[in-house]
């Protein structure tokens, strides 16, 4: 019997291939909406569980307006489309799930251990006692007489399927047809049934599946994927416009390399972007620059507050995107500035001036600070609390204590290490083009803080296990994850973090192939330690805290490089971290290279006693570069030095110069 | 954007006819003075340039001027030193540009050396900043640039800045002890700036 397609008649399937189909949609979707509404934590609840966090409240002018934005963000989340989306899908969901769907049919079906009420492991006997016992109760002839015509044919059928199943499992030629059909009496008519309730698709209805036909593949489908297409085009894949984006690669190919790219520039850069001109139409760009101004002076105006802070909200995000642009061209004179402007904007401050660290605090009278020594938060500590009072220009006393208690909890970090490091190899030696790492080893530190204690070597070893063998860099998640930071002036909260960038000294610029590296996750519990306890270099409480820096190059040729690292916090100045770092590519020691020679050499000498004329005489010293120089350098040996040139060059240059004695005696000229 | 240039047929020079796009002047005078250069030279195509066609009178004058100014500097005369330096620079500027660059620079990279260690001696911190900024933008890396750049930041108060060029100006010359000498005295000045102690 062949196989035929059946429209479902009786509505049996076609409701679970919606279900099948809707699920596949709604559950991805509720899964990443309810993931985005818990992902919307409280910060000061987060910040409550994290050792070193500044968890304090500060009531500002613009508070309501602040808020507002809060709140109009926060329902943005929770009330969007895709909560209709959701509802409805669910809803029809459930209605179908209940209502339409019929419990399958069964039937049909032919399993003779089930009609019989047997195991499968059954053995013959067991199989022909069942039988005799079915066959008694339902046998035509032993059928009480009091049945009704009805119950008597049912009786009869069923008194048909149990001798079928049991010559099943008994007769040879019926219990094959079973085992190759599926059902003792051969091969069954197979249905296949289409998943549409028949009244759609015969009968009046049948308009609507050409309609719905239409609508999904005519018009539907080409509007999403037209609109996902512009999506793609107008936007990059970091969210960023692209006329946006390429008004600032434009930008940084333009510009004038005589000048220096100062926080101004990259301001006006980032207020002419798509992305503000589309949203803040309404405002020239002299308007623009005054309401930024307004926030970096930590002034309100009623009136405008409220695009003051949708304009503010927005900036940390395209000076991100500028960032991204500049570090693909490895300028790192853009990307500095850059990283300021973003800490400004964050912190309230103004863009220039050497006051930022002291003008980031809670509370303080720029003109004050401004006309007085203090540039630095450490000093701050170091001067008595009066002179502080003085410097920061605060007059009341409860506030004072918030500034001050705000900076003590600003970190900065103390390098202990600063190295690479190849997993594997003895003390810290880099062979030639080995996949390297930089380890930073640190203290975090409060500027309450002095002086710096001795810690051990030992501490500063990783363990050598299996997974840092295998991926040194899962230190970093190790580590507990940053607070939120403390900017009660930026109107919604954010994680601290550090974005680290490497640049070779050279060339001035960014590392080849690498990219804005995130510290996210430090022990800050340093913060809250007295100085007793910082200075005690027996304290278990002091966490020393390591950073573990992707190298993107293999290392080259043996040779020492210089890199500067460059490491700047998304919020806080005086926390940002600038060092430099020695990259020193030496020969490996390898021991059985070593006796390879030795062998080699015994090889030789066996041969030099065979034939001793010819010696060392044409055998002359190998050259610096090749391999056997290296391991004659290795051992001491004498090695040709292959040239001079570049050293020479480097001389003519020092001739031309009359004043190499310049006199910049900086200690006794003092603070100029 | 667009822009509306002018030719003038008599001068063959090029003019902007609004002055909207401030951005271009600076190209168009470039241009500008290019086009005069080769006018005033007569031939149609300038010779290559090379150390022959370099013109021997300027340089006589610039480098009397030279010499004029490092005896000033030696006799601890710096204003009159840094005058003598601006006019040769000066000079230097009005070279012909279609003469050998590589020989323009390197009078003008000493110039500006010069010049800068006598801003530096005069404690015209700034001026003396941007002529060795400029000198380190032109790739001048000679761990002496990045000391007088250093200086220039640290008296400026720049300290972090001044470290940064120390230690550039290392990672060319470990050994370099005036270098080293001074990049301590800078992170001392950057603990106590800091108060902080080791």
């Amino acid at each position: 019997m062949a196989s035929e397609y059946n429209y479902d008649e009786s509505g049996e399937t076609w409701p679970f291939f919606i279900l099948a189909i809707l699920s596949l949609f709604l559950i991805p979707l509720t899964i990443k909406y309810i993931s985005r509404i818990l992902s919307n934590e409280n910060p000061t609840l987060y910040n409550e569980s994290i050792k070193g966090s500044i968890n304090l409240k500060i009531d500002l002018a613009n508070k309501d307006a602040i808020e507002k934005f809060q709140n109009k963000q926060k329902s943005s989340k929770i009330f969007n489309k895709t909560l209709i989306l959701l509802i409805i899908g669910w809803s029809i969901l459930i209605y179908i799930g209940k209502y339409v769907t019929k419990e399958a049919d069964l039937t049909g079906l032919f399993d003779p251990y089930t009609i019989l009420d047997i195991s499968f492991t059954a053995s013959e006997k067991e199989i022909k006692s069942k039988y005799r016992k079915l066959s008694l109760k339902y046998h035509p002839d032993k059928l009480p007489r009091d049945l009704t015509e009805e119950a008597r044919q049912q009786m009869e059928q069923e008194y048909i399927r149990v001798t079928s199943a049991y010559k099943a499992l008994t007769d040879e030629a019926i219990r094959e047809n079973f085992l190759k059909y599926g059902h003792p009496d051969g091969e069954q008519s197979t249905v296949h049934g289409i998943a549409l309730p028949k009244f759609l698709v015969d009968g009046k209805y049948n308009y609507l599946v050409v309609l719905l036909y239409f609508v999904v593949i005519g018009l539907l489908l080409p509007y999403l994927v037209g609109k996902w297409w512009s999506n793609v085009k107008s936007h990059t894949r970091n969210g960023l416009h692209v006329n946006s984006a390429s008004n600032f690669v434009r930008a940084v190919i333009d510009r004038d390399p005589a000048k220096i790219i100062t926080p101004k520039t990259i301001l006006d850069w980032i207020l002419e972007s798509e992305e503000i001109n589309q949203q803040f139409k309404h405002l020239s760009k002299e308007e623009r620059l005054n309401l930024v101004d307004l926030h970096f002076n930590r002034k309100f105006d009623k009136e405008r507050e409220d695009d003051k802070i949708e304009l503010i909200s927005k900036l940390p995000f395209l000076i991100n995107g500028l960032i991204d642009i500049a570090v693909a061209f490895k300028l790192q004179d853009v990307v500095l500035p850059a990283e300021d402007v973003k800490k400004c904007v964050i912190s309230a401050t103004p863009i220039n001036g050497k006051y930022h660290e002291i003008l980031q605090l809670p509370f303080v009278d720029p003109k004050v600070v401004e006309s007085q020594d203090v540039k630095k938060l450490g000093k701050l500590f170091a001067i008595t609390e009066e002179q502080a009072k003085a410097a920061l220009g605060i007059k009341n006393e409860k506030e004072f204590k918030i500034a001050m208690q705000v900076a003590s909890k600003i970190p900065s970090l103390r390098i202990l290490e600063a190295e690479f490091k190849v997993p594997g190899e003895e003390d810290g030696i880099v062979p030639p083009n080995s996949t390297a790492h930089i380890s930073l080893k640190f203290l975090v530190k409060s500027p309450r803080l002095k002086s710096c204690p001795d810690i051990d070597d030992e501490k500063l070893k990783d363990e050598e296990n299996l997974e840092y063998m295998k991926n040194p860099l899962y230190i970093n998640e190790k580590q507990p994850s940053l607070p939120y930071s403390y900017a009660p002036y930026f109107p919604h909260p954010f994680k601290l973090n550090w974005s680290c960038y490497l640049i070779n000294q050279k060339e001035n610029k960014i590392v080849e192939d690498s990219t804005k590296i995130l510290l996210e996750n430090i022990d800050l519990s340093n913060l809250e330690i007295s100085q007793e306890e910082w200075i005690d270099e027996k304290n278990e409480n002091l966490v020393i805290s390591t950073f573990k820096i992707p190298f993107t190059q293999p290392t080259g040729q043996i040779g020492k490089y210089h890199y500067r690292l460059i490491m700047k916090n998304n919020a806080y100045f005086g926390s940002d971290l600038d060092i430099p770092i020695d990259l020193k590519v030496t020969a490996i020691p390898l021991k059985n290279l070593d006796n390879l020679k030795k062998k080699l050499e015994d090889i030789g000498k066996e041969k030099e006693s065979d034939d001793e004329e010819d010696s060392d005489s044409d055998i002359s010293d190998p050259e610096e570069d090749s391999l056997a120089g290296a391991l004659a350098a290795l051992k001491g040996q004498a090695v040709k030095k292959k040239s001079k040139k570049v050293e020479e060059i480097d001389e003519d240059e020092e001739e031309e110069e009359p004043f190499s004695d310049i006199n910049t005696d900086t200690e006794d000229e003092g603070d100029n | 954007m667009e822009t509306n240039l002018v030719y003038d047929n008599k001068s063959k020079k090029i003019t902007l006819s609004d002055s909207s796009n401030p951005q271009y002047k600076l190209e168009i005078d470039q241009l500008n003075q290019l086009t005069t250069e080769i006018i005033a030279q007569g031939s149609d195509v300038p010779p290559l340039p090379s150390a022959e066609n370099f013109n021997k009178d300027l340089s006589k004058m610039i480098k009397k001027l030279y010499e004029g100014g490092v005896q000033a500097f030696k006799m601890n005369k710096f204003e009159e030193s840094c005058k003598q330096f601006s006019i040769g620079i000066e000079m230097i500027n009005r070279r012909s540009k279609f003469e050998s660059f590589q020989l323009t620079i390197q009078e003008l990279s000493l110039f500006l050396m010069s010049r800068t260690d006598a801003y530096l001696k005069n404690k015209q911190y700034l001026k003396a900043f941007n002529d060795v900024d400029l000198l380190l933008n032109m790739q001048m890396n000679s761990p002496d640039n990045f000391l007088r750049r250093g200086v220039a930041n640290f008296f400026l108060g720049n300290y972090e800045a001044a470290r940064s060029d120390y230690q550039r100006g290392l990672s060319f010359d470990e050994n370099n002890q005036r270098l080293q000498h001074e990049l301590n005295i800078c992170l001392d000045k950057i603990l106590e700036e800091n108060g902080d102690r080791l």
